[in-house]
């Protein structure tokens, strides 16, 4: 049964993860107990506030009666419901208006009440309240009542209400004014459609100068939504045409000029940019070139003391114990990193990037310089931790420290980023705020690997620009070379087409099944079975929908793992399960694309949590974080950067995500043998084409 | 809250009846006035009293209520030279504690206005990081 309540609430108990229980008394009286999850409410309700409801009744065992919620938005108390709301609402504690006073305020404005709290009268408010106090009760009675406005404003224009807390949050005073006032600042949080229209309803006119500079700006954000920071006039023309439906080139050329003229959008080189993208790609270029070029008066040559003993007797220690022979790229790679305060390592796998960071490190623990290394995700970390044998964070458990402690502005540390390929311009702007004026920087990635998942593109850029000092490894090691996987990932990363052998179980290498969509299913688990007494297989999918999409996959393999396992009640969840959890968690020190395997489910029903190993380490998950668990019989590639893994399966088809790069990313996560499964046309005719990110328009360059 | 509404007559004349109880208490309790250099140590009287310390210096009535008292009482016994001697050293101490007493109140009032301006600083701070989270994740811009 559906029920509407407008209801004072009297108690909450707020959900760990969003969301809440709470109970509150109608008009009549009556009380009501509602339960409400973190998508039907975007916050939980303060008692004494005043709700409309929505929801349906059902009756709990133990609780009777109560409403799930469906709809909830808080409201401006009226009438006699203002009463309770000054008493009970902690907004107005301190201002010693208990019962008495409460009433006295009732029985002299009755219903007026209301309005002369909105319109701030103190000068009424004072026949009953000092006049200091009057001006605290309007002051507060706006603050708490105008985010009822706010959520109603929302709601009428049909925005998702959860955005009322960061509305309100950007712009604290006078929220719904601005709101009126320009109804376009709503892109910020919203698609044009969605503000267009409500906009439009609140009678701006086709060619108003607010809706003219926001369709500019809304086409912008759309091509950000692409990943470019760029665009070229053309094409934006075109785009803000078709976005105010209006054939006018001049009226177009007219919206940008302004665009241009409010500093909505800025110019580089004969393009356009949105102010936000174009203001981090300037930061990250200006400061990137004071780290190359040094502060003036900083103590830049740290490494100069015998520097050239050191580093040989570094090297020699690492070839002598290590038992490697450090090529001469790596050893000028070791000089780069050493002599100058920006530089960028690249190369692909094998070709000895760690090598030349253990190095790196021996020396500057003889100099006494700090170094700090990190990477975006956590594996890519833990890897780096491994392989150097030094401690390696993720990018945002840095910038996280960096936020709480800060950094000594005087430092002077090596900070190390490895799988720099992935980050995007935002991680990079943040990156560079917070390393301390005189760090050192040393980038190390593969530019050959899929570009960032956000927009803009960083490293890439920086690895083909001749005005930074960069060197690029290309032998690959003797060992590594024995899968043979860097010999097809040379080709690939060239564009050339690779011959590959069919599959024939397990053996070190490159193959390739062909298969129809249909079929793809039965192919992988025909491989998994053929690699049933291989440790450490991983299936990267290209997309997360359709058949052989990460969803699909990991449904049925979950689904014929089944059998016997104990299975987490309410979720596609069984012991034994692979996993990757999808969310950063400080606290835990679990990142978004940690992978491991469920181990057990405890509990019983309703109360259920899971112990699990991820990145190696033993977590108990508790049930308000299970939507952070995916299955991991298959992730996406995108995912998998920064991960290795023994033996890897790449179902492979037509798809706008399917580039080189992709393929390569692929490629280049398995150490021993990967199979790839699919169409072999598509796989070609994307090694072929030049990549995704060679289309990606940047306007950052250095 | 009372308080806050009184108007300065009314809190003059509290402040009197306060120190009136006050004094009677000692009486009746046979108790002295407490004295620093033979003179009323107002700092005690102002603690024990709960009445400000100002208002024995800028209250006519609680002056002179005091004066009558420690006349009357006879706890005031120094010789008459130490008296004039120590009258003058006491009105250096008052008047320096006064001044003194002033300071405070503009230190104080500084203290709440910059308070005042560190919360909007804050207040501030915070609806740019706010801001600014948002650039970082859309690269949209937000109208001011």
């Amino acid at each position: 049964m559906t029920v509407s309540a407008t209801v004072t609430i009297s108690s909450v108990h707020p959900g760990p993860s969003g969301g809440a229980i709470f109970s509150g008394h109608d008009t009549w009286g009556a009380r009501l107990r509602f339960v409400a999850d973190r998508d039907s409410i975007f916050r939980a309700p303060v008692v004494g506030e005043v709700w409309t409801l929505e929801g349906e009744s059902r009756i709990h065992p133990r609780y009777g009666d109560q409403v799930h919620v469906l709809r909830a938005s808080p409201v401006k108390p009226t009438g006699k419901l203002i009463v309770d709301f000054l008493l009970r609402h902690p907004a107005f504690d301190g201002l010693g208006i208990g019962k008495a006073k409460a009433a006295r305020l009732w029985a002299e404005f009755g219903p007026d009440l209301h309005g002369a709290l909105s319109k701030g009268d103190v000068g009424r408010l004072t026949q009953v309240l000092p006049g200091e106090v009057a001006q605290k009760l309007v002051d507060a009675w706006h603050s708490v009542t105008e985010e009822a406005s706010v959520v109603s404003f929302l709601d009428q224009h049909g925005f998702d209400l959860r955005l009322a807390n960061k509305v309100r949050a950007v712009w604290p005073k006078n929220t719904l004014a601005k709101l009126n006032d320009n109804p376009y600042r709503m892109l910020a949080f919203a698609s044009w459609e969605k503000v267009d229209r409500a906009a439009r309803s609140l009678g701006v006119i086709e060619h108003d100068s607010r809706r003219h500079v926001a369709a500019v700006e809304a086409f912008l954000y759309r091509r950000l939504d692409a990943k470019h920071t760029l665009t070229p006039r053309a094409m934006l023309l075109a785009g803000v045409r078709s976005q105010m439906q209006t054939h006018s080139l001049d009226v177009a050329s007219a919206a940008v000029d302004q665009a241009l003229n409010e500093h909505a959008i800025t110019v580089t080189g004969g393009s356009y940019q949105p102010l936000g993208a174009a203001v981090m790609e300037k930061v990250v270029a200006s400061r990137l070139r004071e780290i190359a070029d040094g502060a003036p008066g900083s103590a830049r040559n740290l490494f100069s003391t015998n520097l050239a003993a050191i580093m040989t007797e570094a090297i020699a220690d690492l070839e002598r114990t290590a038992r490697l022979k450090l090529n001469a790229r790596q050893r000028q790679a070791v000089e780069m990193a050493v002599h100058q305060p920006l530089g960028v390592l690249t190369g692909g796998a094998g070709t000895g990037k760690t090598a030349v960071l253990r190095v790196v490190h021996r020396i500057a623990e003889q100099i006494g310089v700090p170094v700090l290394q990190m990477a975006l995700s956590g594996r890519a970390a833990q890897r780096m931790r491994e392989a150097t044998e030094r401690p390696a964070s993720t990018i945002a458990a840095f910038l996280r420290s960096v936020e709480r402690r800060g950094l000594d502005p005087e430092s002077e540390p090596l900070v190390i980023i490895d799988e720099a390929s992935m980050l995007d311009l935002p991680l990079m702007y943040s990156l560079v705020r917070a390393m301390p004026d005189r760090a050192r920087l040393l980038l190390v990635g593969d530019p050959y690997q899929l570009p960032p998942i956000g927009f803009g593109l960083v490293f890439h850029v920086l690895a083909a620009s001749q005005n930074i000092p960069r060197i690029e490894l290309v032998e690959v090691h003797r060992q590594a070379q024995s899968s043979g996987i860097p010999q097809v990932a040379h080709q690939i990363r060239h564009g050339v087409v690779p011959p590959l052998p069919p599959f024939a179980g397990v053996h070190a290498g490159v193959s390739f099944i062909e298969a129809d969509k249909d079929d793809v299913i039965g192919r992988i688990l025909r491989v998994r079975s053929e690699w049933a007494e291989c440790n450490d297989v991983q299936i990267l999918g290209v997309t997360r929908h359709g058949t052989s999409g990460i969803k699909n996959i990991n449904a049925i393999l979950h689904a014929s793992a089944l059998s016997c396992k104990s299975k987490l009640a309410g979720w596609d969840l069984a012991e034994g399960d692979p996993i990757i959890y999808t969310a950063n968690d400080y606290q835990k020190e679990l990142w978004n694309g940690s992978l491991g395997r469920i181990e057990k489910i405890v509990g019983s029903n309703g109360r259920q949590s899971v112990v699990c190993s991820l990145d190696g380490v033993r977590h108990e998950i508790p049930a308000e974080d299970f939507r952070r668990i995916e299955l991991a019989y298959a992730i996406t590639v995108h995912k998998s950067q920064g991960s290795q893994f023994n033996r890897v399966i790449v179902p492979i088809f037509k798809s706008r995500l399917l580039d080189r790069t992709l393929i390569y990313t692929a490629l280049t996560r398995g150490v021993e043998q990967v199979v790839f499964i699919g169409d072999r046309n598509a796989f070609d005719s994307a090694v072929a084409a030049p990549p995704h990110s060679h289309e990606r328009q940047v306007g950052f360059s250095i | 809250m009372s308080t806050n509404r009184l108007s300065g007559r009314e809190r003059g004349e509290q402040n009197l009846a306060e120190v009136r109880g006050y004094l009677a208490g000692l009486k009746a309790t046979n108790q002295p006035l407490p004295l620093d250099d033979g003179r009323p140590n107002i700092t005690a009287i102002s603690e024990a009293s709960g009445v400000l310390r100002n208002v024995f210096y800028t209250n006519a009535g609680v002056k002179r209520l005091l004066a009558a008292f420690t006349g009357s009482g006879g706890e005031a016994t120094d010789p008459p030279a130490r008296v004039l001697h120590t009258e003058r050293q006491v009105e250096i101490k008052d008047r320096r504690i006064l001044q003194l007493e002033q300071q405070l109140a503009s230190a104080k009032a500084e203290s709440e206005e910059l308070r005042k301006r560190l919360t909007a600083a804050l207040q501030l701070l915070n609806r740019y990081r706010v801001i600014e989270d948002d650039v970082l994740k859309t690269g949209r811009r937000v109208i001011p």
